[in-house]
């Protein structure tokens, strides 16, 4: 990207040549700091939804003129035999026959109905009309919960993995936003996972849950490139863009970092369970669990890798985080046979900012479980592996009228494990 | 009326009409979409961005620096670079 953008800036300043970029990530505003910290001048459109169809990015194209696909997949090695060539070819002077290119404007929505079968049903443009909210309208979309539950009615019926997938960044939107509901994420994350099962080779698919996986799934890491940026657009005397939803652990875990080591273990906050419960839900505590996608399609008996845990407290009904306290923490010891660098788990504190005493914090870690051995159960052997995980948070919290209380919320955690193999199998 | 004048018109007109159907109230339930039968919906077909002589689909969408909505089709008359990427 930022090689076409620096070869092409003369053209560009021309008029006669225009750049456009689409992206098909979750957030719009990882992308838009990029394009600040990169000096991108041109239109960076967003499709969470994958609206484009494309199943791996990049894909790079030259339209011509008259809205026909005329270059495909140039290099920018080849920038002057190939994009030269094809910049200074001649203009069209036409539609071709039965054709008819962006020039004439677009086919009434057709680009979401590629079949004359699916004219004039009404539940598809209940579907098409939750899609088109979303993406103008994003998290805060005032239609949302409306829009959710079409969408998934949907992926439902159809049980395709496209509307799966679909369904899945409604449910991230929603939890992005002031709509935000506790099981959102985790339902989000099985939806992507449902989606890619059926269809192995959707790479965006897939990104998109190694975005918030385990990290050793992750061809590599996804936005480590943030920090830099923030500096370096800093170092330029401008404010970075900011981020809407703060990166998460796991999007900037590298896979060829050490795995962490399980480090000296804390003392426990709250051994003999002492401190006074949350009885009036001052926060709503969330967790998801995101499986390594080598699960996907696939019938296995032992885990691949590990499991990327998410916990996510949220202040409700007016409760303000103290910002003159410890932060809280998050108590989680695994059995053993599991593997976790840690028990005690420490939330980063709120941030600065309008909000920041509402706003939810969240931390991310990774938990990997034993090996299951292949094969059918044995006789007499141990009863099946408990895949919940229990522990609890601790945090100071305030209330409406400025009394802070410290409490204390009891939390399960759900690690997934493949169903066992029926004879034949492995 | 020449045809440039008839394109934007046209190009302008279609333009209305998507904002406005994104902006329409949702007419049917989730269980009255799950009581018809699945029809093909949901995303053009990618070989559009790889295949020589495909016709570029409309398409609008918003900006990732929340500057408003972009529609493909205000690019007529010029070359076009489409860069699909993502940050990651």
């Amino acid at each position: 990207m930022p090689v076409w953008h620096e070869k092409t800036k003369e053209l560009v300043a021309s008029g006669r040549l225009a750049i456009v970029g689409i992206t098909q990530e979750q957030h719009p505003d990882r992308c838009a700091l990029y394009a600040q910290w990169q000096g991108f001048d041109f239109p960076i459109l967003w499709d969470p939804f994958g609206l484009t169809g494309l199943s791996v990015v990049p894909v790079i194209t030259g339209i011509n003129e008259l809205g026909v696909v005329d270059l495909v997949r140039p290099h920018p090695r080849k920038f002057q035999k190939q994009f030269l060539d094809w910049f200074k070819g001649p203009v069209p002077d036409g539609v071709p026959a039965g054709r008819s290119g962006f020039l004439v404007g677009r086919p009434e929505l057709g680009s979401f109905v590629p079949s004359e079968e699916s004219k004039g049903l009404v539940h598809v443009n209940d579907a098409r009309r939750a899609i088109s909210r979303l993406v103008l309208g994003g998290p805060s979309t005032p239609t949302i919960d409306s829009d959710v539950g079409t969408l998934e009615a949907w992926a439902k019926r159809t049980g395709r993995a496209k509307d799966r997938f679909h369904a899945g960044v409604a449910r991230r939107l929603r939890y992005d936003g002031p709509s935000a509901r506790a099981e959102d994420f985790q339902v989000a994350a099985d939806a992507w996972h449902a989606a890619l099962a059926a269809d192995p080779n959707q790479y965006i698919w897939r990104r998109r849950i190694q975005q918030w996986g385990p990290r050793l799934d992750k061809p590599y890491a996804f936005y480590d490139w943030v920090p830099k940026a923030i500096e370096q657009i800093r170092g330029r005397g401008e404010a970075p863009r900011r981020l809407a939803v703060p990166l998460s652990g796991s999007e900037v875990a590298n896979k060829n970092q050490a795995v962490p080591a399980p480090v000296g273990e804390a003392a426990e906050p709250d051994p003999k369970g002492l401190l006074a419960r949350d009885s009036g839900g001052l926060v709503q505590v969330e967790t998801a669990t995101l499986l390594h996608t080598g699960i996907a399609g696939r019938k296995m008996r032992t885990p691949p890798g590990s499991s990327q845990v998410h916990v996510t407290l949220r202040p409700r009904g007016g409760a303000k985080w103290s910002n003159d306290t410890e932060p809280p923490v998050l108590w989680l010891p695994v059995p053993k046979g599991w593997v976790a660098a840690r028990s005690l788990h420490t939330f980063p504190g709120p941030t600065a900012g309008d909000g920041a005493l509402t706003a939810p914090l969240r931390v991310d870690f990774e938990v990997s479980t034993p090996t299951i051995p292949l094969g059918p159960p044995k006789e007499g052997a141990p009863p099946a592996l408990d895949s919940t995980l229990s522990g609890y948070v601790t945090y100071s919290i305030c209330l409406p009228d400025g009394t802070c209380v410290f409490r204390r919320q009891d939390v399960e955690v759900t690690i997934p494990l493949p169903e066992p193999p029926s004879f034949g199998d492995d | 009326m020449d045809v440039s004048q008839c394109l934007r018109i046209l190009t302008g007109a279609l333009a209305s009409c998507a904002l406005a159907f994104a902006g329409q109230e949702q007419t049917g339930s989730p269980e009255a979409v799950a009581a018809t039968k699945p029809e093909k919906f949901g995303a053009i077909d990618p070989q559009v961005w790889v295949t020589t002589g495909s016709v570029v689909p409309a398409l609008e969408l918003p900006r990732v620096d929340g500057s408003g909505v972009f529609d493909l089709a205000s690019l007529h008359g010029k070359k076009v670079l489409l860069i699909q990427f993502a940050s990651w």
